[in-house]
């Protein structure tokens, strides 16, 4: 602790906020203090909410101001006041430097705010050795400005927005909600990373300059007013360089934010898209994108369909959204690199493919041909039947009126009524289907890698059955039920400890084939409740 | 319009006949000639009649029972002493033990327990179990069949004992091995609710899904991977239509369904907890956080993680204050360039929700 | 005993013989469970209270008065011991994440009469956590016990006039929650499950 002096002593106001209700008392102190710090040394600024600026100077050691205002607000005056004095009390700033002399640290000592009925904000302005090193901290802050430094800079935040301005060394910045501006205003002297989840990311960079440029804005868009920017884009990730090959990376990545490289005195707003200036790389065959979504890849960043009625054929395709038609008139070809689909009454074939996100698919009448790699897929009915594939998910079909497969990589499948055949395929699952009442027989075929099959025939549907059960209970009883007349069963040994159950024979006369199979789990082979209930 | 506003206030009392015929007269008068008034009258009128939607809820058998100790210790015979023979038989599930499971103290094979000699004398009152034997019967069509080396799966319906969850104690011994564990709702309209299992012969439970001993068996049923050939997801799905309304809500189912999602290799079992975490009212426990972000962050099911990213980011918009650990993983999966594109952005957006 | 009235019931009880104490329960504690569950949206809390309210009446017997009705002196004591409730601190904020974390249910079921009914009752339980404890005592005891204002105020420890305001400001925030437009916005067609 190395408190030099403290300048002003409280002052206590009571203000009207903007409610009228709620009176609130607010207290302002304001600290000046200093703290010895060598040239290569590292300072760590660290609060929970306020502003923190930070400016390199040519000298040794550190100084600050902070501003530290407590608010608290009670409609009982009395216990405002007692509030107001306890997170006066509270809330600490601190300052210390360890003994060989080479680190610093300012920080705030602050409970968890939220429901104590204050609140308390820091305002820092700290003067350091430009070419020491900079940690800033600050969970929620107003603003965050580092200015002339050539050591090392680190800052982290929640939100707020953090800026970096004349900051030409290595430089790693980390936001979740804030955006980032970065303005060297000379040559990168290291490498710089400027990451967040929910913001823009901007790095205004003089003319002619050089450096390596690594940019992903997953749901937004990478845009430039440098005609030297050369590499590749593979999906919303680009890898190139800048100007000249060579030099120090900058990498810029946001999540739903877009991220801006600017040549110094241009505008965000004439920036291009690098989607438009910059080829396509090739898609490795493991991440294969279906063929629309790679249309679609000319357009950049967030965009979804919600349409009532169309009449006509549609052809969609978004990287990035969520497409809803509640009626079609016509075919659909639609996709979406990460979205849900949700789609009404379809009176032709549809054919819809999603990189992520659920399907929620209504009345088709046409052939069906739905793919997510991940997500549930729940279809009202595929008139014509067709296929339908997650990568992970229920699938859940009410009605099947064509011949239809229907396979999951993980998750039950439920068919309510299959008029046609039906096939269905999943890694790790229940499988539950129930045929059409009015069905005499039709083909039927169910496999679980790691789960149970049920199936709920009319009483007097006839089929050839061959059922196949694996478990590793080599006494396991009753996994093969079935309420129609009995059937042969075998038991037999297999390789890893495992026995096979199968049985065979003929319902109802026989018929169609029905094959099922189940591991870890039982076959259920049931009659369907007596209609009308 | 002044005395419109004064004359609202009458307007509850106007439903309750509670005010006197002058002011009650003076009032209708006034709503027949006050176009706003009549519209505020038939609003009141209306919110009257929907509140009658609300239930009447049955008191659980066992506070009378505690009531009854309390006031009168010497009255109630503690029967888990000293039960007398026809009241055992009446009341306790002799669950028999899972021989996986010799750690278990080879003790008494009694399990659920037990309500006091009190109810054992009432049990004869108690309503007839007829209709859900019938709704069994619907349920349960199999006819089981016996092939060769298979002993049937009896289920001799006239055997299922019929036991009221608010006579049993909560607490279950052991690992008992229950199978066959069906589901019923007997009367829909009441709020009862049912548990059928074998032991060594067939028990259905019924009671509140409020009733703590209902709670714990249905908790027993969720964790137990015995395998049954019913689907894994049967018993979760119907768990979800239970306790997604928020007067059932409660910790401990949700607890059960964060066991599931941690440890039940069967992936369809996990995308229905999951699913089902995310509508209860009351899945906001840590022990349920914790096992959504451990589903984001390593469930090799897409589907597991997109909801338990959804599931988080739901609790992120009501207001849930996340932990640390929770708003690191949401970050850590939504700047994972392998991830699913769709896991990301909904990481992303659950942050974006979130004001510190 | 069944024949027999509270008052009679009551005085047997204050001679000292508790007998009458089953019969008493039967006949008051299906509407002070009630009572409290709704008031305090938890069923354990609900258990306590009823057995805790039933077991004070017959330990102080004495305060009863015969020519008070029962009823009102029960819900006195449950009203107390509910609004007690709320105050400890840690209930207090239990109650408060319960609505912080009731999140819809889903839409994907069957829209039947009995899921509706269902929905009614969802809305109307969280309808009433809207209110502050003191108009929820207010609503309840008049809606669903059908006590008078007199009653209420007894219970409440308040006056009657305090009694009207409470329940016409419940029933202002009630009205919003459950008047009208029941159906909401725009329904997606599917409904699958």
């Amino acid at each position: 602790m190395n408190s030099i002096r403290t300048l002003s002593a409280a002052l206590a106001l009571a203000l009207l906020v903007a409610s009228p209700l709620l009176a609130a008392t607010t207290k302002t102190s304001k600290f000046e203090r200093a703290l010895p710090l060598g040239m290569a040394g590292v300072l760590t600024v660290r609060t929970t909410t306020g502003s923190v600026e930070v400016v390199g100077v040519d000298e040794g050691g550190v100084r600050f101001t902070a501003i530290k205002t407590v608010t608290a607000f009670n409609t009982d005056k009395e216990k405002e006041k007692a509030l107001l004095a306890e997170a006066d009390r509270l809330v600490e700033l601190r300052e210390a430097v360890s003994a060989d002399g080479r680190n610093a640290l300012i920080h705030t000592l602050a409970p968890a705010m939220s429901g104590r009925g204050w609140r308390v904000d820091v305002r820092y302005v700290v003067w350091m050795p430009r070419t020491a090193d900079l940690r800033v901290e600050v969970v929620k802050s107003q603003q965050i400005r580092v200015v002339n430094m050539i050591g090392n800079v680190s800052v982290k935040n929640f939100s707020g927005t953090i800026v970096l301005e004349r900051v030409t060394g290595v430089a790693n910045v980390e936001s979740t909600n804030g955006g980032i501006v970065y303005m060297p205003q000379q040559r990168l002297g290291g490498n710089v990373t400027l990451k967040t989840v929910n913001g823009n990311i901007e790095a205004i960079v003089p003319d002619g300059i050089g450096f390596q440029w690594a940019a992903e804005a997953l749901a937004g868009d990478v845009r430039s007013t440098i005609p030297g920017v050369r590499g590749r884009l593979s999906g919303p990730a680009f890898r190139g360089s800048v100007n000249a090959p060579g030099g120090p990376t900058l990498t810029t990545a946001t999540v739903t934010g877009n991220v801006f490289l600017l040549r110094a005195g241009t505008q965000a707003a004439a920036a291009r898209s690098l989607r438009e200036t910059i080829p396509q790389a090739p898609v490795p065959p493991s991440q294969q994108q279906p063929a629309a979504a790679t249309l679609a890849a000319s357009r950049a960043g967030r965009r979804d369909m919600t349409q009532q009625f169309v009449q006509g054929r549609v052809d969609f395709a978004t990287n990035i959204g969520d497409i809803s038609i509640s009626e079609l008139r016509g075919d659909a070809t639609l996709s979406t690199g990460a979205g849900e689909v949700r789609l009404g009454t379809v009176t032709g074939t549809c054919r819809v493919t999603s990189l992520g996100g659920p399907l929620e698919l209504g009345d088709i009448f046409g052939l069906l041909d739905a793919r997510t790699q991940a997500g549930d897929v729940t279809i009202q009915a595929a008139r014509s039947g067709g296929s339908v594939q997650t990568g992970g998910g229920i699938i859940r079909l009410v009605y099947a009126g064509g011949p239809t497969s229907l396979s999951s990589a993980g998750g039950d499948i439920i068919v309510r009524q299959a008029a046609s055949s039906v096939n269905a395929e999943t890694r790790s699952g229940d499988i539950s289907i129930s045929v059409d009442p009015g069905a005499k027989t039709q083909r039927l075929g169910a496999k679980t890698a790691k789960g149970n099959v049920v199936l709920f025939l009319p009483p007097r549907f006839g089929a050839d059955v061959d059922i196949t059960v694996i478990t590793t209970d080599a006494n396991a009883t009753h996994l093969i039920e079935s309420s129609f007349g009995a059937l042969s069963v075998q038991r037999e040994q297999i390789a890893g400890g495992k026995t096979r159950l199968r049985a065979s024979g003929k319902i109802n006369g026989g018929g169609e084939r029905l094959e099922l199979f189940a591991e870890g789990g039982g076959v259920q082979i049931k009659t369907q409740p007596v209609p009308g209930r | 319009m002044a005395d419109c506003s004064a004359l609202r206030e009458n307007l509850p009392m106007l439903l309750t006949e509670s005010i006197d015929p002058a002011r009650r007269e003076l009032t209708h008068e006034h709503i027949e000639s006050c176009e706003a008034c009549t519209a505020e009258w038939l609003a009141y009128k209306e919110t009257w009649n929907v509140l009658d939607e609300l239930p009447e809820v049955e008191v659980p058998a066992r506070v009378k029972q505690r009531f009854l100790a309390a006031v009168n210790p010497q009255a109630v015979v503690a029967p888990v002493v000293a039960p007398a023979p026809a009241e055992k038989a009446d009341n306790v599930v002799p669950f028999t033990r899972k021989p996986a499971f010799k750690w278990v103290a080879q003790a008494a094979a009694v399990a659920l327990l037990v309500g006091g000699s009190y109810f054992a004398g009432q049990r004869t009152a108690t309503p007839e179990p007829a209709p859900m034997v019938a709704q069994q019967q619907e349920l349960t069509p199999a006819r089981i069949n016996s092939v060769q080396e298979f002993s049937p799966v009896s289920m001799s319906l006239a055997e299922t004992r019929v036991l009221d969850a608010s006579t049993l104690s909560p607490n279950i011994e052991g690992r008992p091995d229950i199978t066959n564990v069906k589901f019923v709702d007997a009367d829909p309209s009441d709020d009862a609710i049912g548990v059928s299992f074998d032991i060594t012969s067939r028990w259905t439970v019924k009671g509140s899904p409020n009733d703590k001993s209902m709670v714990r068996l249905l908790s027993y049923v969720l964790e137990s991977e015995g395998q049954s050939s019913s689907p894994r997801s049967d018993a979760i799905d119907w768990v979800r239509q239970t306790y997604s309304d928020p007067q059932y809500s409660h910790p401990e189912i949700a607890n059960a369904l964060a066991k599931v999602l941690r440890t039940d290799d069967h992936e369809g079992a996990r995308i229905n907890a999951v699913d089902t975490l995310k509508t209860l009212p009351a899945s906001s426990t840590q022990q349920t956080r914790e096992a959504l972000i451990e589903a984001l962050k390593s469930d090799p099911n897409p589907a597991v993680r997109m909801k338990a990213v959804d599931a988080l980011a739901k609790l992120a918009a009501a207001g849930e204050r996340l932990d640390p650990a929770a708003l690191d993983m949401l970050r850590q999966k939504a700047g994972q360039a392998d991830e699913n594109v769709y896991v990301r952005v909904k990481a992303a957006e659950a942050l974006g929700n979130i004001r510190p | 005993m069944k024949h027999l009235s509270d008052q009679e019931l009551m005085r047997i009880v204050q001679a000292g013989d508790y007998s009458p104490a089953s019969e008493i329960y039967d006949r008051y504690s299906g509407r002070i469970y009630n009572f409290a569950f709704r008031f305090l949206k938890n069923a354990e809390a609900a258990e306590d209270a009823t057995q805790e309210v039933f077991v004070k009446m017959i330990k102080h017997a004495n305060q009863f008065h015969g020519d008070a009705k029962l009823s009102t002196w029960l819900f006195s004591i449950t009203a107390n011991w509910c609004r007690d409730y709320l105050r400890k601190a840690d209930n207090k904020s239990k109650e408060s994440d319960d609505v912080l974390v009731t999140l819809p249910a889903p839409a994907e079921n069957a829209p039947d009469r009995n899921l509706e009914q269902r929905e009614n009752e969802i809305r109307v339980r969280r309808a009433l956590q809207e209110l502050t404890p003191e108009q929820r005592e207010a609503i309840l005891l008049s809606r669903y016990q059908g006590l008078s204002y007199a009653e209420i105020a007894q219970i409440a420890g308040c006056s009657e006039g305090a009694v009207k305001t409470r329940v016409f400001r419940a029933m202002e925030t009630l009205k919003k929650a459950l008047a009208g437009d029941v159906g909401g916005g725009a329904r997606w067609p599917i409904a699958v499950r």
